[in-house]
């Protein structure tokens, strides 16, 4: 009885529990729509109205969003992995054989874990030559466009630290590699070397410190930076859309003459 | 590209295919230049050895032809459970009609079914051997009884060892002696070891050796003499025997 | 084609067209994918095998409580201090069941008994393989770092070499395997740290080459190079697979080398007196038991004798008469360290010898060797050969120094990663094919590469590849308290004169006292407290036969008067057991009545005439020692310690402990006390 249920769902949404957690009440009017987004901590981000073009898939192709989608995953897997596994030297390898044996899902919760980071890392940069080949970072989009360097950057490191986590012969040897080629930079290469490993060699302290990185420090900075890369999108005027794609003429011709988002 | 063409394609592969099934392992490269009219075992039959290890003395088996006469050149197979190796599986007979291969145990205790095979005119002549695995207790058994046992319970003399069985008024049972040994239970043998002949109303000849070995050594007495027992001890036949 | 194409369309339209629909679409493709690995762990191998046990068990007579004892799920063996977490109990399910004793299909094999409970040590410690793992290919199969594949069950007794050092009665394979690592001088090059702290020592005593000059010929040494096992079958000498130039080289340079020893030079051999009977030396031999020792192969080609001294088949060949009578006269002079007892002989008596012994030879043996005079030059190879090949591992050689660090460390070699092996085509890739392959081969592996072949059989191959694997980190690295350490030889020396004596005779070549020498013979340690004097000093003038167990028989050294005395005294005053005492020992001299009740207990009660002769009118019983005399031999207080507890005073010994009371004891030895010289004498042997 959709008129019975109807009535119940008002009177759940007119009670006070549910007024004093959505303080913006009910409706489907412009206002109660705009107010749910508006007044949301987690999405007060975005702006409460999108131009219909920029959903269109040849604008983006949604990469930005896929890479956020992927970026998810890799949290929840990566939590539920770390429920299973202690950053020590001989124990680390031994967690992973009980995640791939033992744990329900472990070998499932790994691999995807593992996948949605080589997916991610595919992903950024596809978006980032999206962004670059449409133009996207034209001004007022220039700060932007840095910001995105940084999540590159962020995004490789976290692939870095991420390596090493299984604490096996590949990770144990790429690591090596790796932090020997930035024994090369020069005047502070040996210092920046140190800073990485938390010593000498690939023992250890360096898993530990690979893991806070991979787990705490890169993740937070992450999330700041990507949030200050959304803010900036809705402050320059939305997702860049590009002169020559035809939805956009279409649209220009259709609306008033307003100037286009600067 | 017609759906004609297409399912022709793929019938011809199919085709193709089973065409080219895997051949069966040929039995030898060896051409057996007579044919034999029987087989018998000279040595190497009734053996005793650890499991997974090859036997002391290798298996010597030797065709005859139908006047009882050694053949050369005929082909002898050899057969086994799963996890009996053959070195090698197939050999013709030499000049003496002997042919001879090495037998690797499987890693399963127990009595092993074993079979010879000369093709002959019209069948396939087969011979049975049995040879006998010992697993870790049981060849634990072996060493302690060969220490402490065999002197008295051993008929036999080498040079290194003279048996003491001569000089006994009452004569004790070889160890694989199943006709007698087969009747006694787990709990009489183990009584007799560790208390001596009178814990069984015999001669106190036998002393005891409660004191001397560990009940796990004498649980591995035991199970030696189970193991090695002619006829088998619970007669279900072969523990474990061919397919 | 069209139609297809329409149908697609229709399809795609159907599914995506709407993005609500698209979305719904996508949402249960993506459930039915997150389901999927939920539904492989629960249709998981591990899952299968356990309902396969289930119905393997469903139709037997136990399956009750077969059943009751069944508990589903990961089972796991977890043993923190030796880093073991074992699964294998997850499919191997019949593995405790003693009703599956008939099971003959893996994985539900009922496991043999052995010493340790399964629980307490887990299952990869003995058979390796990767414990944490609950597939089949990765539990037995995987090779990645740090984990073997299963062991092959001919080397299982590596995995009791771990803890114990000590030798297991139930471990023939590893106790050969460890022998003949020491016997066949492999740690003479190889430095193998036992894990209780010791290098182990080599004891194939490889003869010194400094004065080898006067032992033997150039000729010999080149055959002997070229295939030692052609000279003595028993050899343990590697073959190095010389070409005739290099062994030319070698034998030229250690002949140059060699220094002459003080005494050879003016030896002049004895004559054997005219009248000698020709099989006078064959009986000397004999009766010196020298095949205590040596070895000689007989007519049918088999060995006979011992294997402490090398093997004298080809003697002659080999030696010159001269060394070979300086040596029989002294052996010390030419080796100070010998093993060799220094045999009082007259020099008749040598002379018979040496010419026995200079009989034993072998016409063909070296026949075509003729070696022309070699140059400086190839003297100088030689020399380099020798130091290249490591000669001087082994051999003391002048001018050639020991080599350090000539061959891989083996302390840890049973945990040698794959990655680090080369296989030759052909070869398993496992730890355990790649050491016996090097055994069998071990120049076949890469080029430069110097180690010797060993004339081994398949089975004593086996044995020190056991010995090997035992070798591993999990042995050097365990908490101690696991340990079970073995036997450690002493380096204990008697002192004075009876120590310089017991040196000439070589005694510890043969007897053990306070933990030094050789099991050959009974340990001598309290032999003051078991042996009555008298009888001690006769046995050394003649030495009879005591003990029927032993094959080998104690030499006569023709000491004189004044020497048996030192020894005789030392022996008796020094060697006594702490824990006999003669104040509390029953008398040596019993009333009767005493007497006849251990009588009574000695042939029917214990029935001891089934292995000793106490009258050798009555009785035949030959494993024990002969005890018409022992009233003679031994004191009153060993015989009582030794019937209360054998094992106490010779462990090992094959006397049963039969648990005999103390009145018992007492009565039996007041029997035995009053056997002194009844019936037949003991002959001389």
């Amino acid at each position: 009885m959709p008129g019975k249920t109807d009535k119940i769902l008002e009177q759940i949404e007119r009670s006070r529990v549910w007024r004093s957690i959505f303080r913006s009440g009910r409706g489907g009017s412009p206002l109660h729509r705009a107010l749910a987004i508006q007044q949301n901590v987690f999405l007060h981000l975005f702006s409460t109205k999108v131009r219909k073009r920029m959903l269109g898939f040849n604008a983006t192709w949604y990469l930005g969003a896929l890479t956020l989608g992927t970026f998810l995953i890799l949290i929840v897997t990566g939590v539920l992995l770390m429920l299973y596994y202690h950053p020590s030297v001989p124990q680390a390898y031994a967690d992973m054989k009980d995640l791939q044996f033992v744990v329900s899902s472990g070998l499932f919760l790994r691999n995807l874990h593992r996948w949605s980071a080589q997916v991610m890392v595919f992903l950024v940069f596809a978006h980032m030559f999206r962004v670059f080949y449409r133009g996207a970072y034209r001004p007022p989009r220039e700060f932007n466009w840095v910001v995105g360097v940084v999540l590159l950057l962020i995004t490789l490191l976290l692939s870095y630290t991420g390596y090493l986590l299984p604490w096996d012969q590949l990770a144990y040897w790429a690591i090596t590699v790796g932090s020997n080629l930035s024994k090369a930079v020069p005047l502070v290469g040996d210092k920046i070397h140190f800073l990485l490993l938390g010593g000498n060699e690939v023992n250890a302290n360096a898993l530990l410190r690979f893991y806070v990185l991979h787990c705490l420090i890169l993740p937070l900075a992450a999330l700041l930076f990507i949030a200050v890369h959304f803010w900036r999108i809705r402050k320059d005027g939305g997702l860049y859309v590009h002169q020559s794609d035809p939805k956009t003429l279409a649209a220009s011709k259709k609306v008033a003459p307003e100037k286009e988002a600067k | 590209m017609t759906r004609r063409s297409v399912a022709f394609a793929v019938l011809l592969l199919m085709g193709a295919v089973a065409g080219c099934k895997r051949q069966p392992a040929s039995s030898s490269a060896l051409k057996p230049t007579a044919v034999g009219a029987a087989i018998v075992e000279s040595s190497g039959g009734k053996q005793v050895g650890p499991t997974g290890m090859e036997l002391a003395d290798p298996l010597v088996v030797q065709v005859n032809d139908d006047q009882g006469n050694a053949l050369t050149g005929a082909l002898v197979e050899f057969h086994g459970p799963a996890g009996v190796r053959f070195n090698p599986a197939a050999v013709l007979t030499d000049s003496n009609g002997e042919a001879t291969t090495a037998v690797t145990l499987g890693a399963i205790t127990g009595r092993y079914q074993l079979t010879a095979t000369t093709p002959g005119k019209s069948q396939t002549f087969t011979l049975p051997i049995v040879e006998t695995a010992l697993g870790y207790q049981q060849e634990l058994g072996y060493i302690v009884a060969d220490k402490y046992c065999s002197r008295c319970h051993n008929p036999e003399s080498s040079a290194e060892q003279v048996s003491n069985y001569d000089n006994l008024e009452v004569k004790p049972h070889r160890f694989n002696d199943g006709a007698t040994l087969n009747k006694m239970s787990d709990a009489d043998l183990t009584a007799i070891i560790q208390h001596g002949g009178p814990a069984l109303n015999r001669s106190a000849l036998m002393p005891p050796y409660g004191n001397t070995l560990s009940p796990a050594d004498v649980a591995a007495i035991v199970a030696y003499i189970r193991a090695v027992a002619v006829p088998p001890y619970q007669s279900a036949g072969t523990v474990y025997g061919q397919k | 084609m069209k139609a297809i194409k329409n149908y697609l369309s229709s399809l795609w339209r159907a599914l995506f067209g709407d993005t609500m629909r698209a979305f719904g679409v996508v949402s249960v493709v993506l459930l039915i994918a997150l389901a999927i690995a939920p539904a492989k762990d629960h249709f998981s191998q591990w899952h299968s095998y356990q309902n396969g046990y289930l119905s393997l068990i469903r139709d037997r007579s136990d399956a009750v409580s077969l059943r009751r004892r069944f508990t589903p799920g990961i089972q796991q063996i977890w043993l923190p201090e030796l880093g073991v977490v074992d699964r294998c109990a997850t499919c191997h399910l019949g593995l405790k069941e003693a009703s599956l004793a008939d099971v003959a299909i893996q994985p539900y094999r009922k496991h043999p008994v052995i010493p340790h409970p399964l629980d307490s040590y887990g299952c990869v410690i003995c058979h390796r393989g990767q414990g944490p793992a609950t597939t089949v290919v990765e539990a037995h199969y995987s090779q990645q770092a740090g984990v073997d594949p299963i062991l092959p069950d001919r080397y299982i007794g590596s995995g009791c070499g771990q803890c114990h050092q000590n030798e297991l009665t139930g471990t023939p394979q590893l106790n050969l395997g460890r022998k003949m690592l020491a016997q066949y001088g492999c740690v003479n090059c190889h430095t193998v740290k036992t894990p209780d702290g010791r290098i182990m020592k080599g004891t194939d005593d490889p003869p010194s080459l400094e004065h080898i000059a006067d032992k033997t010929t150039r000729e010999w040494i080149f055959s002997w190079l070229k295939d030692p096992q052609a000279y003595a079958v028993s050899a343990t000498m590697p073959n190095y697979n010389l070409s005739d130039a290099d062994a030319s080289d070698i034998s030229a340079f250690l002949m140059s080398s060699s220094t002459p020893r003080a005494g050879d030079n003016d030896a002049v051999l004895i004559p054997v007196a005219k009248n000698a009977d020709p099989t006078a030396g064959a009986s000397l031999y004999g009766e010196s038991f020298c095949a205590t020792c040596h070895a000689v192969q007989n007519g049918a080609g088999n060995l006979v004798g011992g294997d402490v001294g090398p093997e004298l088949t080809r003697i002659g060949n080999k030696a010159k008469p001269g060394w070979l009578q300086a040596w029989v006269e002294n052996p010390h002079t030419y080796n100070p360290n010998t093993l060799m007892p220094h045999y009082r002989f007259t020099p008749q008596q040598v002379a018979l010898l040496v010419s026995y012994l200079m009989n034993k030879s072998d016409s063909d043996y070296g026949a075509n060797v003729q070696l022309s005079a070699a140059t400086p030059a190839q003297i100088a190879h030689g020399r380099r050969l020798v130091a290249e090949l490591g000669c001087a591992a082994c051999h003391k050689i002048n001018g050639v120094g020991k080599p350090d660090n000539f061959a891989p460390d083996l302390s840890r070699i049973g945990s040698k990663p794959l990655a680090q092996l080369i296989f030759l085509p052909g070869m398993q890739h496992t730890l355990p094919s790649y050491i016996a392959g090097k055994i069998k081969q071990p120049q076949a592996f890469g080029p430069g590469l110097k180690m010797p072949v060993f004339a081994l059989t398949d089975l004593q191959r086996d044995a020190l590849t056991t010995a090997l694997l035992s070798l591993d980190d999990r042995s050097q690295t365990m908490p101690d308290k696991l340990r079970v350490a073995g036997f450690q030889q002493t380096d204990y020396e008697p002192a004075g004169q009876a120590g310089k004596l017991m040196q000439d005779l070589a005694c510890f070549s043969c007897h053990r006292i306070d933990g030094h020498g050789s099991d050959l013979a009974p340990d001598l340690s309290f032999e003051g407290s078991a042996v009555q004097r008298q009888w001690l000093d006769n046995f050394l003038k003649n030495p009879n036969t005591l003990r029927p167990a032993l094959t080998r028989r104690m030499p006569r050294f023709n000491l004189s008067d004044a020497d048996r005395k030192i020894l005789t005294d030392y022996i008796m005053v020094v060697y006594q057991s702490p824990n006999i005492d003669p104040e509390t020992a029953p008398p040596a001299v019993n009333p009767p009545a005493l007497v006849e009740h251990g009588r009574q207990l000695f042939y029917s009660k214990y029935a001891c005439q089934s292995c000793h002769i106490a009258n050798t009118k009555t009785d035949k019983g030959y494993i024990g020692p002969t005890l018409t005399q022992v009233g003679s031999r031994l004191n009153p207080a060993w015989i009582y310690a030794w019937l209360k507890d054998p094992q106490a005073l010779r462990p090992g010994t094959l006397e049963p402990n039969q648990k005999i009371s103390d009145d018992d004891a007492r009565a039996l030895t007041a029997f035995l006390m009053t056997l002194k010289n009844s019936g037949a004498q003991e002959t001389t042997r």
